[in-house]
């Protein structure tokens, strides 16, 4: 198992945002979590790196607990800065809004982290940077600041940059939601090529034609809990839950 | 009417305070600058509520809810009582610091919180320490911002330190009311010395121009019409 979540609960102000949750993706997974705005998908998918601190529960990825590490009594101490930075370098993330370094052309977007967090040599990592843009069919946009970028050129550079770290598993946050429907295809097209490859995923979405063809499981959300998890075949063929039912008459 | 042989004559006289003026006001807002921009860093990297930041807020509370001429009589008569004997360029300079580093704090922590959360989540979720991300992707998109306060704030500066007169420190304001004191020409002596504030003010406002264009040539994070656009 890569990833485990056990026993996951956020509140924000004594309101639940998230609410037991627990689930496993093993590795090549592809994940997909649907369900309705507000229903703590995007929650969820921030606790996994702990850009929100879950208020109770843990999450273990390839046996090493994300955030913190229980001590020899069984007592959770949360990790210090460098600690849980250092476990993030194995966590990619895509935002919806991209979130390129402004200053930064999409090379150097790319290459940055490899060379100021793995500390590796600058050749190496423009190097490394000119393959990834190659695989997310932007070669000769290197030069490019993010604000001569079109949206999807710029997730596209958004992936690239996560994959410079070589992460064992990227979460995707909505990454088509701020797009057109042309852009959103480029972006679907690289992240498919990329789940065909191997690579594990967890997708917050709502192109359902993208859950159809590249998710094996899925999970469904309501109010802060899971109300359904199955295989992709049997969630869009037979839908378990009532509230699945009526989600999937909305969009299919 | 004004004696403008009068207004020549007297600019040799104002060579040396002229020279004063700016070396207390340069030397302060480097000083000021680099004091004012670390503790800036620091508020911003202090958690909420943290004594740091408590204490960074009553320091710049106190910065601009007293004159500066209070600030500067108090450095004049604090600093020998603890034992600091320098000359009043020096007092000067640590009064006019204090003042600056106070404002500076302020402009330091606002460009640095113009900058997207997203970003600093981005740098987060590809392993950046809040340390590396600050000097990494923060700081040089904040940088930029900070010219054009910075630039208000150092015309400010230079003309602050004309009150360094009441410490006697013989700078231009000093200079002029000495003149003033022993020909009676108001008008003339108060134009002269407008003439040269202004030239300073503007020759420095010109470089910081220059800087600015300097840096958004050098990182374009600015469209060419000029509007941040993420």
């Amino acid at each position: 198992m890569l990833l485990k979540v056990e026993n996951l609960y956020k509140n924000y102000n004594q309101v639940p945002a998230l609410i037991d949750i627990n689930l496993e993706v093993k590795l090549g997974e592809h994940l997909v979590l649907l369900g309705a705005s507000g229903s703590g998908k995007s929650t969820l998918l921030r606790c996994l790196n702990w850009l929100e601190v879950p208020t109770k529960g843990t999450v273990c990825l390839d046996g090493q607990f994300i955030g913190g590490q229980f001590n020899s009594e069984e007592q959770w101490v949360p990790d210090s800065p460098p600690k849980l930075a250092k476990k993030r370098r194995e966590i990619g993330m895509v935002f919806q809004g991209f979130h390129l370094f402004a200053h930064l052309n999409a090379l150097d977007n790319i290459a940055i982290g490899p060379q100021k967090v793995l500390k590796k040599s600058k050749a190496t990592c423009r190097e490394l940077a000119r393959y990834l843009l190659d695989k997310v069919h932007l070669k000769d946009h290197a030069d490019k600041y993010p604000w001569q970028l079109s949206g999807g050129e710029q997730q596209r550079v958004a992936i690239a940059r996560a994959l410079a770290m070589n992460p064992k598993l990227i979460l995707f946050d909505e990454p088509t939601s701020a797009l057109d429907p042309r852009l959103t295809h480029e972006v679907l097209r690289v992240m498919q090529e990329l789940a065909e490859e191997g690579m594990t995923m967890i997708v917050v979405t709502h192109e359902i034609r993208f859950a159809q063809q590249v998710a094996d499981t899925v999970i469904f959300m309501d109010h802060g809990k899971i109300v359904e998890r199955s295989s992709a075949a049997q969630f869009f063929t037979r839908p378990q839950h009532q509230k699945t039912q009526e989600f999937l008459s909305y969009v299919l | 009417m004004l004696d403008t042989r009068f207004m020549i004559e007297i600019f040799p006289r104002l060579w040396h305070p002229f020279w004063v003026t700016i070396g207390v006001s340069m030397i302060s807002l480097l000083l000021g600058t680099s004091l004012g921009a670390s503790l800036g860093m620091l508020w911003v990297m202090s958690p909420f509520r943290s004594p740091i930041r408590i204490l960074l807020n009553a320091y710049v509370w106190v910065v601009r809810g007293t004159p500066i001429i209070v600030q500067i009589y108090i450095a004049f008569f604090l600093l020998p009582k603890i034992g600091l004997k320098l000359s009043v360029f020096w007092v000067g300079v640590i009064a006019l610091t204090f003042n600056s580093a106070g404002y500076q704090i302020e402009i330091v922590r606002a460009a640095i919180a113009s900058i997207s959360r997203g970003q600093q989540e981005a740098a987060a979720s590809i392993g950046m320490t809040d340390w590396m991300t600050m000097i990494y992707v923060v700081l040089p998109q904040a940088l930029r911002r900070m010219i054009p306060p910075l630039t208000n704030e150092l015309s400010n500066l230079v003309k602050a330190s004309s009150v360094l007169s009441v410490i006697s420190l013989f700078e231009l304001m000093k200079a002029g009311d000495a003149i003033i004191a022993a020909s009676f020409k108001f008008a003339e002596v108060l134009l002269v010395l407008s003439i040269l504030y202004f030239t300073i003010i503007q020759l420095l406002s010109w470089g910081a121009k220059y800087l600015e264009q300097a840096l958004s040539l050098q990182q374009t994070n600015l469209s060419p019409a000029g509007q941040p656009l993420t």
